[in-house]
């Protein structure tokens, strides 16, 4: 059994150059993988879009819409999918009566939004939000049936409701919190 | 005379001496004294014999002698003592003759430094009998201890031919006797006494300033042997340890003059050591008095001169000085460097001739100052008065500049008001009124002129406005006044519309208010209304003076031929409860006016 186990001298530096060779590899791949600069910026951007998107929300109830359409336009220009960013300037459109752009965004939205979404700067922005302000937005353009659809789907009924009715149906909507 | 003098003691002396020098022993050894007769030596003060002194003092002796009822003509006496302790005060002619004898001075003159003699014949009858005083004679106390000044009448005195004797008459001869009784004088000298009167020279600094110091006058000097030579040695230095130069004269004078203080904060101090030799021991005292001068003028201390922003404060110097010796118009007042604040801050300083900074007489300084400040202002400006001679006093004024209870006003009310009819509304001065500084809002009175159907109420900075019952109408006019001091600052006017809530046949066709899910401030007012050209909707806000009323036109939603609607906004979201009259009018497609139609929508 001793004579088993008994090695040269030799045989075991053999050995120790291929685990240290094999020890260096490693490290060396595992350095290629990582960006700790790119973490970091990413980390930081993370960070300066939850703060704006936070803002945003006071800066609505103080009426400052232009700052806060510079804020969201600048998260949107970072991260053209973030769901708060695009109902936020989705209402500043429809505000501003630019429709289309609207419904640009409420649709990339609605798209990204989950179904249980709810707004990082308004705890009373959630899904069905989305789908008052693609109803307004048809409205106003005069898509009454694809207003219809949008108000259907907030209130969970099949109506088709005149220009007249639909009105004062969104009239309420908007008064309430959804 | 003289001569006769001179013949008659010699022939006595010598028929004296030669008697003596015969019978010598038999006189001193048979007895040949006088019965009773006595020689004393003894104080011219107190007639004793044992004499108390102090070193330097003067001590006045007389030879007192007693030769009963037998008349003597002469008398011989010679005195010894000790010179380590007595000094004969004249020792050229050291005996005064005495009252006992009319006659010539035979001897008076010192033998040597410790023996005086001195002796007298009796020039012309009838020749003096019983007591009196043959001489005085004057010592010095020299050194402490006792010392005894003692006649000489032991034999071998007799050999020197200094000894003492005076003569008797027996049938009608005079001889020659001792005394039976010799008593000399015993004199205890104490150590000489020298003293500065200390409180005295410091009393007479305090109440002569200036005038020379006669040191002299404050040494206190027991046993003065005459006018004893006093040593004044003098050091003087200022209230900083810096020496100071101080004169004195030959007659002891200090001459204070030169450096007399200027001011009541300072002071010389000067070091006085007073010696005085007297014989081999020398007396010492010292003192330190400090020179100061009582004749400076003092200003009092200034109160805090306080005045507000244009108006005019002014002190009178006079009354904040003093001075024992000059009249308030000899003083002259002087500004030192203006602070350069009181420039910046425009403080005009009249009455003062800036270029030397001489304020005028009578001297008062007035302030004014017509800069805004914010709030109390500082300055502190160095006063300095002096007198006719040079003495001066500084102190520093404070002056403090208040601002006005307000700098700058600024009262915009509403232009416009709407409210509802019956109901009151108020309005809170603080937020129409723009006022530096802030706190000075609560000193303005205001005033208001009401409307005809619109009563005002002012209180407590809250406008009150409440329209007289069910009266409806547009424009009034109210004016709001801010008065300070019964003096009309600022004024402002609100043009005050009332109206009735729209009722419901007043909605001829529908008007909906659709809010932004997002943006809450902002609003689509939607009108259904076919065969409509043109509308307009008329916006009003009851009770919010911020909010103006604003007409918008409507347009027509697109592919729709009866949907109108507008953008309207509000600065701000509206708070609950504030309500919104819509009313909107337009022309049908025949270019007719179509009846209004209005809405109030309460958030």
């Amino acid at each position: 059994m001793c004579l088993n186990f008994k090695m040269n001298s030799n045989h075991i530096k053999v050995m120790c150059l291929r685990f240290l060779a094999v020890v260096v590899c490693m490290c060396l791949l595992s350095c290629g993988d990582r960006d700790f600069d790119n973490t970091l910026t990413v980390t930081e951007e993370f960070v300066d879009q939850t703060d704006s998107i936070k803002k945003v929300g006071l800066l609505i109830e103080e009426g400052d819409v232009d700052e806060a359409f510079d804020l969201m336009s600048n998260v949107l220009s970072e991260d053209p999918s973030n769901v708060d960013a695009n109902v936020t300037l989705a209402g500043i459109y429809l505000a501003r009566d630019q429709f289309t752009k609207a419904l640009d965004v409420a649709n990339r939205a609605f798209a990204n939004a989950s179904q249980d979404y709810v707004s990082s700067f308004n705890p009373h922005v959630n899904k069905k939000t989305i789908h008052l302000i693609l109803a307004q937005t048809y409205y106003y353009i005069g898509d009454f049936n694809r207003s219809n659809d949008q108000v259907r789907q907030i209130i969970n009924k099949n109506v088709n409701l005149t220009p007249e009715a639909l009105g004062m149906e969104l009239e309420r909507l908007a008064r309430k919190d959804l | 005379m003289k001569t006769y003098l001179r013949y008659l003691f010699f022939l006595q002396f010598d028929c004296i001496k030669w008697l003596l020098g015969v019978c010598l022993v038999p006189i001193m050894f048979l007895g040949l004294t006088a019965d009773a007769a006595k020689i004393e030596l003894r104080s011219q003060k107190t007639q004793r014999n044992e004499i108390v002194v102090q070193q330097g003092d003067i001590i006045s002796l007389e030879v007192f002698i007693d030769v009963g009822q037998v008349p003597s003509s002469a008398a011989e006496i010679y005195l010894s003592f000790e010179p380590d302790k007595l000094r004969v005060k004249d020792p050229v002619i050291p005996f005064d003759q005495g009252d006992f004898h009319n006659g010539n001075v035979a001897l008076n003159k010192s033998i040597n430094n410790h023996e005086v003699g001195f002796a007298i014949v009796s020039n012309a009858l009838p020749y003096p009998k019983g007591t009196g005083v043959i001489a005085q004679i004057r010592f010095v106390a020299v050194a402490e201890g006792t010392a005894e000044v003692k006649f000489n009448v032991k034999p071998e005195d007799w050999d020197r031919g200094k000894y003492t004797f005076f003569t008797q008459f027996n049938k009608g001869q005079a001889e020659p006797k001792s005394f039976k009784d010799v008593v000399g004088a015993k004199i205890q000298v104490k150590k000489t006494l020298l003293q500065i009167d200390k409180f005295g020279l410091q009393r007479f600094v305090y109440d002569n300033p200036g005038d020379n110091i006669n040191l002299d006058d404050f040494a206190i000097v027991s046993g003065s042997e005459g006018k004893p030579i006093l040593n004044w040695a003098i050091d003087a230095e200022d209230k900083f340890g810096r020496p100071v130069e101080i004169d004195k004269n030959g007659a002891n004078q200090l001459i204070i003059r030169p450096v007399l203080p200027k001011t009541r904060e300072d002071e010389i101090k000067v070091a006085l050591r007073l010696s005085l030799k007297v014989g081999d021991s020398l007396a010492v005292d010292s003192t330190i008095i400090y020179v100061v001068n009582q004749d400076v003028p003092i200003i009092k201390a200034f109160p805090e001169l306080r005045f507000r922003i244009g108006a005019e404060g002014i002190i009178l110097l006079d009354n904040y000085v003093q001075d024992e010796d000059n009249k308030n118009a000899e003083l002259r007042w002087e500004v030192e460097q203006l602070p350069v604040e009181l420039k910046v801050a425009g403080v005009s300083l009249d009455k003062v001739d800036r270029s030397k900074g001489i304020v005028d007489n009578p001297p008062r300084l007035a302030f004014r100052t017509g800069n805004p400040i914010n709030s109390e202002q500082h300055f502190d400006i160095n006063l300095k008065v002096t007198d006719p001679d040079g003495n001066y006093d500084t102190a520093t004024m404070r002056i403090v500049v208040e601002p006005l209870p307000f700098v700058r006003i600024d009262l915009v009310m509403p232009s416009e008001l709407t409210l509802l009819r019956n109901e009151e509304h108020k309005l809170e001065l603080a937020r129409y009124t723009d006022i530096e500084p802030k706190a000075a809002i609560d000193e303005i009175v205001w005033d208001v002129l009401p409307s005809e159907h619109i009563d005002v109420l002012v209180k407590n900075l809250v406008v009150v406005l409440r329209p007289q019952q069910d009266w409806v109408g547009s424009a009034e006019k109210i004016v709001i006044r801010a008065i300070f001091e019964g003096k009309k600052i600022d004024e402002s006017s609100i043009n005050v519309t009332v109206f009735d809530l729209p009722e419901e046949q007043t909605r001829t066709f529908p008007i909906m208010l659709i809010r932004n899910p997002i943006v809450k401030n902002e609003f689509k007012v939607i009108a259904v209304l076919s065969d409509v050209s043109e509308m307009t909707a008329a916006f009003v806000i009851p009770e919010v003076p911020d909010v103006l009323p604003q007409t918008v036109s409507l347009k027509k939603i697109a592919s729709s031929r009866e949907v109108w609607f507008c953008r309207y906004s509000l600065s701000k979201p509206p708070i609950k409860g504030q309500k919104l009259i819509v009313s909107i009018v337009g022309k049908d497609t025949r270019n007719q006016n179509i009846p209004p139609s209005t809405n109030v929508f309460e958030f």
